[in-house]
């Protein structure tokens, strides 16, 4: 506690950011193994395209950062909206007189009314998360199939030329990357949502004494989860120009990978933005090396498994220590 | 030890003969807290042997040292004369200590032979648990103890004092040399401790060594042959208790007077109520709580523990929802029905555990401090960062929180850092009405006298200062006004000169 104020200032820091700084040298490193792996890899083409490849995780994972750091729980039912969305892009954006419009309009609404419900059983039932979400991911997984049984429909193609192009140079994806990190990074730590949700993870108890209104800001964070699990779905509409109900259904799996991998803890309170996008990145470049390989899907989930349970070990020891 | 050289000679006392427990130099760290400071201790068989002090003084500790629930960062232990160094409760056990804990660790569901005889259970030719055996040997052993139970009554239907006895001859099943007593009379009535007493003799008749803590002195006198007294964790002395009296043995214990850790009390009689509640209910917890503050008030809540007290507190600060009741601020109605309504309306609470329930200690003193008082720094949902920053710097400076900065995680603090922090992001609010949970658990003595130095401050600037403690000393030397609670209703009301233990405990065992 006698330690001059400016040492001290940086071992703040440290603590602060140790976990976003290990994620991103740990994206470098990956990086360097993917070039030796591959000789196109390093290119400003295939990067750009790696960086479109990882939106639709990145987004999800921010979904998931938010639902780790309030309740130290995943949310299981990400991927099933991501594949709802995906869905109802597939269908409605090619009939409509409005273009993707309503597509759009319908697949966020989709998501934050089953992000909705999420909340409202979690809080008001005082039901695990990790039930709830299990179970209504069964729930929207179901309605995804109903709504498009076997893989197929078109996505508004002006939409995925749209979203997956370049707007004066700049590919359209790094724009809208840069806006939403810096929307999530505002309401991280400028609003009362932010604060309350750390606030939350950290110690529900305290908060709650605190006047923090828990039950209301869990399921305003189970709405947005909602929201953005649609968005990762839309985005990932765009790069597939087609539907497929069972499309979202490695995506929770690795989200939760990549928050953790990003510096979010399993223990709540804890978790950036910014790490987390690094961790997606992992994330989905790990997924390339797999596919590069030609290792075959049974194979990629057992990887996707192994790596899941790696990340969390780290983290543990990480948080041990 | 005996032989031709000097007797041994621990901190002025001679070790005369064959002690059966011997500790010196004993020192005992949790993390910043240094709970234990080169303590000596030993004792003999056939006596009782007391131990003195404060909350925090070291008592516990030393005797969870003792049984092998901790263990020292270094120093000795001889048991007859034997070095040891029990990793774990179980060991201590089988070398023949046992301790009866102030929390009652008999099962309820079960009856008091197999509470007894539990994990000991007679076997039947098959292996299974002979059932009549247990009742034939608990009988006998009830006998013994001259105590008036039925062997297949379930625990808990049981009173408190009755499940201490059970718990006592639990632990006299393992026959064990050395018994030690953590404050066995804080929840028994006079007769109670009576029957207690008489258990205590019978022990010392049978030549087991006794050790008996309390930081009541009359108690001490009583029943022990010698005191020994810690204070702050060090060791003070070792007395006889034939040629000691109370007055040296207090003074030992604190090592200053009373008046110099509390602060003085209210002298200024106003009959202006700032805060009153009326006819307050919690469903199976407390009923008819009626009482109120006048401006300069520090009011005490006593009563052994598990009474309502703490249920009070939480209701008052809308953590626990109030079936019926009327809270009046200032002669203003308050509706409170959950936490966050009980703010905007003044009244907030210091949590008796700073860690579970009033801290975020993963995150940092900024953002613990600003917390509370977070819904009077915003402009839409945006929080006012630049308001906030001057509201913790200030915070920190004015109740001279030690720090290296604001963005220290919480949890790095120390145990009385930590209780400003809580204070700290409690006066955010500009409170009406302080409700402090035993606000000085854990910490040591010259933060307790600032903080109560805070309080009374508090009291004086007109915020009706509300506190629940187990500590009969800081309730009495704090509290102008006590409400003793018993089985959720206020059982007696003091005021002034009629503060006493005795009153007190009077009360809080029920007696009208």
């Amino acid at each position: 506690m006698n330690s001059p104020l400016s040492l001290s200032k940086y071992t703040n820091l440290w603590d602060r950011y140790s976990q976003v700084v290990i994620a991103y040298l740990f994206l470098v490193v990956i990086l360097i193994v993917a070039t030796f792996l591959s000789d196109v890899f390093l290119s400003i083409n295939n990067l750009t395209n790696v960086l479109i490849a990882s939106m639709p995780l990145i987004i999800a994972s921010f979904a998931q950062t938010l639902c780790l750091i309030t309740t130290g729980i995943p949310d299981l039912s990400v991927g099933a909206i991501v594949s709802l969305s995906n869905v109802i892009a597939a269908t409605v954006m090619t009939t409509g007189p409005f273009g993707y419009i309503p597509g759009v309009l319908l697949a966020l609404l989709a998501g934050g009314v089953f992000g909705l419900l999420n909340g409202i059983i979690i809080t008001k039932g005082r039901i695990q998360p990790i039930i709830v979400t299990l179970a209504t991911s069964a729930i929207i997984g179901g309605v995804a199939l109903a709504i498009l049984p076997n893989p197929g429909g078109l996505v508004h193609p002006g939409f995925c030329q749209k979203l997956t192009g370049y707007y004066y140079g700049i590919p359209v994806p790094l724009i809208v990357l840069v806006f939403l990190t810096f929307i999530m990074w505002i309401l991280m730590r400028k609003t009362m949502f932010g604060r309350s949700i750390l606030a939350i993870g950290g110690n529900e108890n305290s908060a709650y004494s605190s006047g923090i209104q828990v039950d209301k800001i869990k399921i305003l964070t189970f709405v947005l989860s909602g929201v953005l699990s649609a968005m990762a779905g839309i985005f990932l509409s765009a790069r597939m120009y087609s539907g497929d109900p069972t499309v979202g259904e490695p995506v929770t799996l690795n989200t939760i990978a990549a928050t953790v991998l990003g510096g979010t803890t399993l223990s709540g309170g804890k978790g950036t933005i910014i790490g987390t996008i690094a961790g997606a990145i992992i994330i989905k470049i790990i997924n390339n090396i797999l596919n590069l390989y030609g290792i075959t899907s049974f194979y990629q989930y057992i990887f996707q498994g192994l790596i899941l349970i790696s990340v969390l070990t780290f983290s543990f020891l990480r948080e041990k220590e | 030890m005996v032989g031709g050289s000097p007797p041994p000679f621990i901190k002025g006392v001679i070790i005369i003969g064959n002690p059966i427990l011997t500790m010196e130099n004993i020192f005992k760290n949790f993390g910043n807290i240094q709970a234990l400071k080169d303590v000596d201790f030993c004792c003999y068989k056939g006596q009782v042997h007391g131990l003195a002090g404060e909350n925090g003084a070291g008592k516990s500790t030393l005797s969870k040292i003792i049984t092998g629930v901790h263990q020292p960062d270094s120093g000795t232990i001889k048991l007859k004369g034997e070095k040891i160094n029990f990793k774990n409760p179980k060991e201590g056990q089988k070398n023949g200590i046992a301790m009866v804990y102030q929390e009652l660790s008999v099962l309820p569901e079960l009856t008091v032979g197999e509470n007894i005889f539990l994990d000991r259970e007679p076997k039947t030719k098959l292996g299974l648990i002979d059932n009549e055996k247990i009742n034939i040997k608990t009988k006998k052993l009830l006998k013994e103890y001259e105590i008036k139970l039925s062997p297949k009554k379930l625990v808990k239907d049981l009173s408190i004092a009755q499940q201490q006895m059970v718990e006592i001859l639990k632990i006299m099943v393992s026959e064990p040399e050395v018994i030690i007593f953590d404050e066995p009379t804080s929840a028994l009535a006079k007769e109670e401790v009576q029957k207690l007493y008489k258990i205590i003799n019978k022990l010392k008749k049978e030549n087991k060594a006794v050790i008996f803590i309390s930081h009541r002195i009359e108690e001490l006198l009583n029943i022990c042959d010698k005191v020994t007294i810690l204070k702050d964790g060090e060791y003070i002395d070792t007395v006889k208790t034939k040629e000691a009296d109370q007055n040296e043995i207090i003074n030992l214990m604190i090592g200053r007077s009373l008046q110099a850790i509390y602060p003085e009390k209210n002298s200024k009689i106003t009959e202006k109520k700032i805060f009153e509640v009326k006819n307050l209910n919690v469903e199976g917890k407390i009923s008819n709580i009626n009482f109120d503050a006048k401006k300069g008030d520090i009011i005490g809540i006593a009563g052994l523990e598990g009474n309502g007290q703490t249920e009070l507190l939480r209701s008052l600060a809308g953590l626990l929802r109030n079936d019926s009741g009327k809270i009046y601020i200032k002669d203003e109605k308050a509706n409170i029905h959950n936490s966050t309504s009980a703010i905007k309306s003044g009244i907030t609470l210091i949590p008796a555990d700073r860690k579970t329930a009033g801290l975020l200690l993963t995150r940092s003193v900024r953002e613990n401090i600003a917390l509370t008082s977070l819904y009077l720094r915003k402009k839409y949902n945006f929080i006012k960062l630049k308001k906030e920053l001057e509201f913790v710097s200030n915070t920190i400076d004015k109740l001279n929180i030690k720090t290296p900065n604001m963005q220290q995680l919480a949890g790095y603090l120390s145990g009385g850092n930590q209780q400003k922090v809580v204070l700290g992001k409690s006066l955010g609010i500009k409170p009406r009405v302080l409700l402090f949970n035993r606000p000085t658990r854990g910490i040591d003595v010259e933060a307790k006298q600032e903080f109560y130095k805070r309080m009374r401050e508090l009291a004086n600037d007109g915020v009706a200062v509300i506190m629940s403690s187990a500590d009969l000393m800081e309730i009495i030397g704090m509290s102008d006004k006590v409400l003793v609670m018993y089985e959720g209703k206020i059982s007696g009301k003091l005021i002034g000169e009629n503060i006493t233990e005795e009153n007190i405990m009077h009360y809080a065992v029920g007696q009208s």
